[in-house]
């Protein structure tokens, strides 16, 4: 477990703390915290700043049973405020964690970061909103409208010494089937019953998921800023081959795929605001770079952009001399230079992309795989597109093309074995998690391998498909330049980019993220329900 | 289109909608629902009677607090309570008479709706005789208005075939007092749960049923409590003692507690002595329980046992609560009593903290139970008392021999009485049978046996509204004045906040209506024009009753938060207990000391229905969930009936959480059961709770009821689980 004093949170000149405390030994479970919430801030019946979950263990009749009512737990290390791009969280004089709705630009990725599931994303908003702690009432001397409404006093207000916060979150934020408090230092105090033995508890509506939302635009603008990761590495690669034997360098086939892929990634990174609440205001996302891998990311992938974009430029001016007559820019320096950069900051993109999926909030994305998988993609996909772009160049252009052999043999080997290593280890990967004893990485895996078992399946017939077409094009079975290599290599692309997209979209839907116990009809309604004894 | 491309861009975040404001009274809240006013009123769910400040704006209840002056919830409320304005704008409100013509209803003005109401019900009496019209009336109204019905069906109409759906939930507590006290009435207060060093629970799941009570029960801190379930409620997970009983159990174990009582010399004799009947009776009815037979009867161990008897001997005050976990029995009333008697020979009654208790389901139960006029007479006076029909054909000023000297049909002979044909017309007042009464299909068999069938609701449809040939709309909560009595005989003010919807109408305005075009109305409401002219009758029909209103008028109840009768002139200020001087309603004042053998379920399991079902509630929800299914977060709380089964019965039946259930009784079939594996039922039952419509577990219970108070045995019938996989 971390330790607590190092851990860089804003404390920004306080010296205490207001937090909810919560009795879980008086609590009845009767909701009425949670009806009180949404008439105090008159919220949409599907956002709930308010929740009460439900635990159970033991035998009958010396079960027990417990109920977890929890607001936002204003976190001293809030990875909703750290995870942030636009800076919407603020802490204020009471130590809590603000939420601004105006500076919110709807990213909902302050949902990804939280243990709890506190923050929501208001539909009817478009935006961002979560519990304040009723700052103003507390401001007033009145209490927030939880801790009114309970009618067994089990929430309370307190102020103490933010030290004493520091000093005990490990122990006081602890509750049974709980997110550990060494994620984010919750503020709020656990009142457990006496003698509580924790491990006997299991939330009740545990076997009850509800796939999280595919983030469809997100799914592209991965894939495709990967697939540009790879491509322009492979017209890299091959142009540094290239130039050794050719005096005139470059070639049409790295002009057109150079443009080709620049035009994904642009059209992928545009489109990739419609995933936010408020498109209009995306540019808001880079402004804290200091802690947000999401604007990590998008400063990163911009700069991916604007270097691929000169690099794609230079490689088309290269063949098509037309364009500019500038000695410069014909420079094979110049393109190998900007080739080597446009790799750097593509990895660069690629990398900050994944490290924004691997928050504790949810354990399976929380992994090395993630970014395994992204760079996988790259190493897939980039090569399948070269692969097409030469079979489509020489059709179109029909030189001599018996030099592009080799490449494309290259290529599809390299190709092959990513999609082999990658299988493998997502094999690997996932049967551990589902002989994992954390219940959402079994939960994922059952999600994965059970509840969409079908996707898994087209996937796999994808890949295999794509595997056999490169088979033959690596073996020199089907000739370059003729129609028969294109079908096969376009084929052989477009299912490694839909078993790709596939991927993606499983990686968004079957993860299952940390949150508080639930209550059971509500959670099951509606909801998948897992097998949780297989 | 603006908008349109305004939201995918997101340039509304709405912040005029969510933006905050400053309210008087509440402080800083939505700014959106600030109210013009707060009008002060009570609750129109359940028994607890809470402090209700409804904020209107626009002439629309826009949001709800708890009171904090009121002394029943000291400002808080449930959830149904905080989300009781929410069904008042419900798209399903009924907002004109309608009449069912080939099969289509159709609308109808307000005085052709009477007329033919009249007409329908003239034509019926004349053909079959007045009994043949019935009228099935609820615990929903306001007193004032059980009042206006009562004499309107007693003496207009002139049948006496009309009962209340309180016989669902608390005729075995009437039947049980009167047995024991002479009176219907509880005797104690919510004081009680905050004072006693004891309480004792019985069939009582008050953290989910009556969550309010329970904020009297958290104050206090030196409590013992027992809690005696068949199932580890969310009361019973509080409990210090945990009484996990067999079906019937309850009365081994009071019969075993009042033997050893006895039998270790711990009655209170000079109480006894002065103010009880039958002791030496009761002496020789319960010898027989013995530890043996209490363990065998009840299922409990003897350290159970043993602890439960050291609380209730050493109990400075015992306060002794019970709801449907008993009263829904066939052996209710009687039960009721057996409480009665435990509280009488500890003497533990008539002193703040000691009473048993009966905590009442609906939100105005007990006011049917003072002046509905349809189990007893107005005012706790009997049929069969001649003096009592003098006394009120006097007040009244009619003929001594119009008023009836028995009750009339309770509600299941009234259901029986369709089947067989005597009764031909049916008047259903803010009731659901069609979800509540036990056994649907032969309640369904009898409803559409009716040449006439009026439901007065404030929403259509509904399941009974449906088989209606008339309905009549009614307002509803908050937009109607009158009072309620709650479960500790406070008589609190329900005000009218906003006119009803539509051509809605009071209940009270649709009963003077009737009366009208009877031409009875100068009869028996002579000038009367609001609830509060009613209100002034009830304080002169109930003066010197037990339940004396003679000392309240509105502005007072209002002031006080409600007054727990009586309030007269020796006490202004009302009364905390009943029975302080040990006088008690019966013709010797002495109380009846009552016992019963646990007797045989009518349907036990078997090897064929080898499961006994419980029913019950859920916090979310009331009752047949007309109100509260439509309101959208009681609805996202518990959205659907789920059943609870212990992990045994899963493995028996080979169950996953992921399965989807039938429930098979000998009367129907229920699927597509969502199914909770849990700990908190025991392996012999299930539980189920009653307020949908859609899995409805009223098709599987049984038409079993309590030989006195008619009261549904409810709780327990024999099933069998039927397993198929719905896809969810």
């Amino acid at each position: 477990m971390n330790q607590p004093n190092i851990r860089g949170f804003r404390t920004e000149g306080r010296t205490e703390q207001t937090r909810f405390h919560f009795h879980m030994d008086l609590c009845i479970g009767c909701h009425a915290c949670e009806v009180a919430c949404s008439e105090q801030n008159a919220l949409p019946v599907d956002t709930a700043w308010r929740r009460v979950g439900e635990i159970e263990g033991g035998t009958f009749p010396d079960t027990e049973r417990f109920f977890i009512s929890s607001g936002c737990n204003h976190c001293l290390d809030a990875p909703c405020m750290k995870g942030c791009p636009v800076d919407a969280y603020q802490v204020n004089q009471l130590g809590a964690v603000i939420h601004l709705d105006d500076v919110c630009i709807g990213c909902q990725y302050c949902t990804w970061n939280c243990p709890y599931g506190v923050p929501v994303f208001q539909k009817d908003r478009h935006i961002v909103t979560k519990c304040d702690l009723c700052s103003h009432r507390l401001i007033q001397n009145k209490n927030p409208a939880c801790v009114d409404a309970c009618p067994a006093g089990a929430i309370k207000i307190e102020t103490v010494p933010l030290q004493e916060v520091i000093d005990s979150y490990l122990e006081a934020g602890v509750g049974p089937d709980m997110p550990s408090p060494s994620i984010s230092m919750p503020s709020t105090k656990i009142t457990l019953p006496s003698n509580i033995q924790l491990s006997k508890f299991t939330k009740v509506n545990e076997p009850f998921v509800k796939p999280e939302d595919p983030h469809t635009p997100l799914i592209f603008m991965t894939v495709l800023t990967q697939l540009g990761l790879g491509g322009f590495l492979s017209i890299w690669l091959a142009d540094l081959v290239h130039i050794s034997f050719s005096p005139h360098a470059g070639h049409p086939a790295f002009g057109w795929l150079g443009l080709a892929l620049m035009a994904l990634i642009g059209i992928s990174l545009n489109a990739s605001t419609l995933h936010l609440g408020r498109p209009l205001y995306a540019h808001r996302a880079i402004k804290n770079w200091r802690t947000s891998w999401l604007s990590r990311e998008v400063l990163a992938l911009g700069l991916f952009s604007a270097v691929a974009g000169f690099y794609a430029f230079l490689l088309f001016n290269t063949y098509a001399y037309t364009v500019m007559d500038m000695s410069m820019l014909k420079s094979n320096h110049l393109r190998m230079i900007l080739g080597l950069a446009t790799f750097l900051s593509g990895v660069l993109g690629v990398y900050c992309s994944s490290m924004l999926y691997r928050v504790p909030a949810r354990p399976v994305w929380d992994s090395f795989k993630t970014t395994f998988d992204f760079f996988m993609c790259a190493m897939i996909l980039g090569p399948a597109s070269f692969i097409l772009s030469l079979g489509a160049s020489a059709l179109v252009i029909a030189e001599e093309y018996s030099w592009m052999k080799g490449y494309v043999s290259v290529a599809a080997i390299i190709a092959v074995i990513g999609i082999l290593i990658k299988t493998g280890v997502h094999t690997a990967f996932t049967r551990r998690l589902s002989l994992d004893s954390e219940f959402e990485k079994k939960a994922s895996a059952i999600l994965y391998t059970k509840h969409f078992g079908q996707y898994r399946l087209l996937k796999g017939l994808l890949f295999t498909w794509a595997i056999i077409s490169l088979f033959h094009v690596m073996n020199g079975l089907i000739e370059v330049g003729t129609m028969e290599y294109m079908v096969n290599s376009g084929l052989a692309f477009l299912a490694l980019l839909c078993a790709n997209l596939l991927d993606r979209y499983l990686f968004f839907v079957t993860v299952v993220p940390r949150n508080i116990p639930g209550n059971y009809v509500a959670t099951a309604h509606n909801a998948l329900t897992l097998d949780l004894s297989a | 289109m603006l908008t349109k491309i305004k939201n995918m861009l997101g340039i509304d975040i709405k912040e005029k909608e969510y933006a905050y404001g400053q309210d008087d009274l509440n402080g800083y809240m939505s700014a959106r629902t600030i109210p013009d006013k707060w009008v002060k009123t009570t609750c129109g769910y359940c028994s607890v009677g809470c402090g209700i400040l409804a904020g209107v704006k626009d002439n629309q209840i826009v949001t709800v607090r708890g009171d904090a002056s009121h002394p029943v919830n000291n400002g808080t409320l449930c959830p149904k309570g905080l989300s009781e304005h929410q069904f008042i704008t419900s798209p399903r409100r009924v907002l004109t008479p309608l009449v069912k013509r080939d099969g289509k209803f159709e609308t109808m003005e307000w005085c052709h709706a009477i007329k033919m109401m009249i007409s329908q019900v003239k034509a019926i009496q004349s053909n079959y005789g007045k009994n043949s019209f019935a009228v099935l009336s609820t615990g929903q109204l306001l007193t004032e208005e059980f009042y206006t019905l009562g004499k309107l069906v007693q003496l207009g109409l002139g049948t006496s075939s009309y009962d209340g759906n309180t016989t669902l939930c608390m005729s075995s507590a009437v039947v049980g007092y009167k047995q024991s006290f002479g009176s219907d009435g509880p005797p104690g207060s919510y004081k009680g749960l905050q004072t006693a060093d004891v309480i004792f629970l019985i069939g009582a799941n008050i953290a989910d049923n009556h969550p309010i009570l329970w904020n009297h029960l958290s104050k206090n801190t030196h409590r013992k409590l027992i809690v005696m379930d068949p199932r580890k409620t969310k009361t019973a997970m509080f409990a210090d003692v945990f009484l996990p009983i067999e079906p019937h159990g309850d009365i081994a174990v009071l019969n075993w507690l009042i033997n050893m009582i006895i039998l270790r010399g711990k009655v209170n004799l000079a109480y006894v002595q002065n103010h009880t009947n039958g002791f030496e009776e009761l002496k020789e009815a319960v010898k027989k329980y013995d530890l043996q037979l209490a363990m065998k009867l009840s299922g409990l161990p003897e350290h159970k046992l043993e602890q439960t008897y050291q609380c209730v001997v050493n109990a400075k005050n015992l306060f002794c609560a019970w709801t449907m976990g008993v009263n829904h029995s066939t052996q209710g009333s009687d039960t009721v009593s057996l409480i009665n008697t435990l509280n009488l020979i500890l003497g533990q009654i008539g002193k703040t903290g000691a009473a048993p208790m009966s905590i009442t389901g609906q939100c105005n139960a007990m006011g049917s139970r003072e002046f509905s006029f349809s189990s007893s007479m107005p005012g706790y006076r009997k049929f069969e008392k001649e003096e009592d029909r003098k006394e009120l054909a006097e007040m009244w000023n009619v003929d001594p021999e119009c008023i009836p000297d028995k009750r009339g049909l309770a509600y299941p002979d009234i259901i029986t009485g369709i089947l067989e044909g005597t009764i031909k017309g049916l008047w259903v007042i803010a009731t659901n049978p069609l979800i509540s009464f036990p056994d649907q299909h032969r309640l369904k068999e009898a409803f559409e046996k009716l040449d006439f069938l009026v439901v007065q609701d404030g929403f259509h449809p509904t399941p009974t509204g449906e088989l209606a040939d008339l309905i009549l709309p009614a307002a509803m909560w908050g937009e109607k004045e009158g009072t309620y009595t709650n479960s500790e005989r406070r008589v609190s003010l329900a005000q009218k906040a906003v006119p009803p919807p539509g051509e809605a109408r009071s209940d009270f305005d649709i009963f003077i209506s009737l009366a009208d075009e009877m031409g009875v109305a100068e009869k028996l409401f002579p000038g009367w024009k609001s609830p509060e002219d009613a209100f002034s009758e009830i304080r002169k029909v109930s003066r010197g009753r037990l339940c004396d209103y003679s000392g309240m008028n509105y502005p007072l109840i209002l002031d006080k938060g409600g007054i727990q009768w009586p309030c007269n002139d020796a006490n202004p200020e009302g009364t905390d207990s009943l029975y302080a001087d040990g006088y008690f309603k019966t013709d010797d004042g002495k109380a009846m000391l009552i016992t019963i053998d646990p007797e045989a379920l009518p349907e036990d399991k078997d090897h064929n229905y080898p499961l006994i079902l419980n029913t019950g509630r859920t916090v979310e929800h009331w009752h047949t969930g007309t109100k509260t299914l439509e309101i959208p977060i009681l609805k996202r709380l518990s959205p659907e009936a789920w059943v609870e089964i212990h992990p045994d019965t899963a493995k028996n039946y080979q169950i996953k959480p992921t399965d989807r259930i039938s429930i098979v009784s000998r009367r129907g079939r229920v699927d597509g059961f969502l199914v909770r594996i849990t700990e908190t039922v025991s392996p012999k039952q299930v539980f189920i709770p009653f307020h949908f419509a859609k899995q409805c577990v009223n098709k599987l219970t049984i038409a079993a009821f309590d030989p006195k108070s008619r009261e549904p045995n409810y709780k327990q019938c024999a099933v069998k689980i039927d397993v198929f996989n719905q896809k969810t």
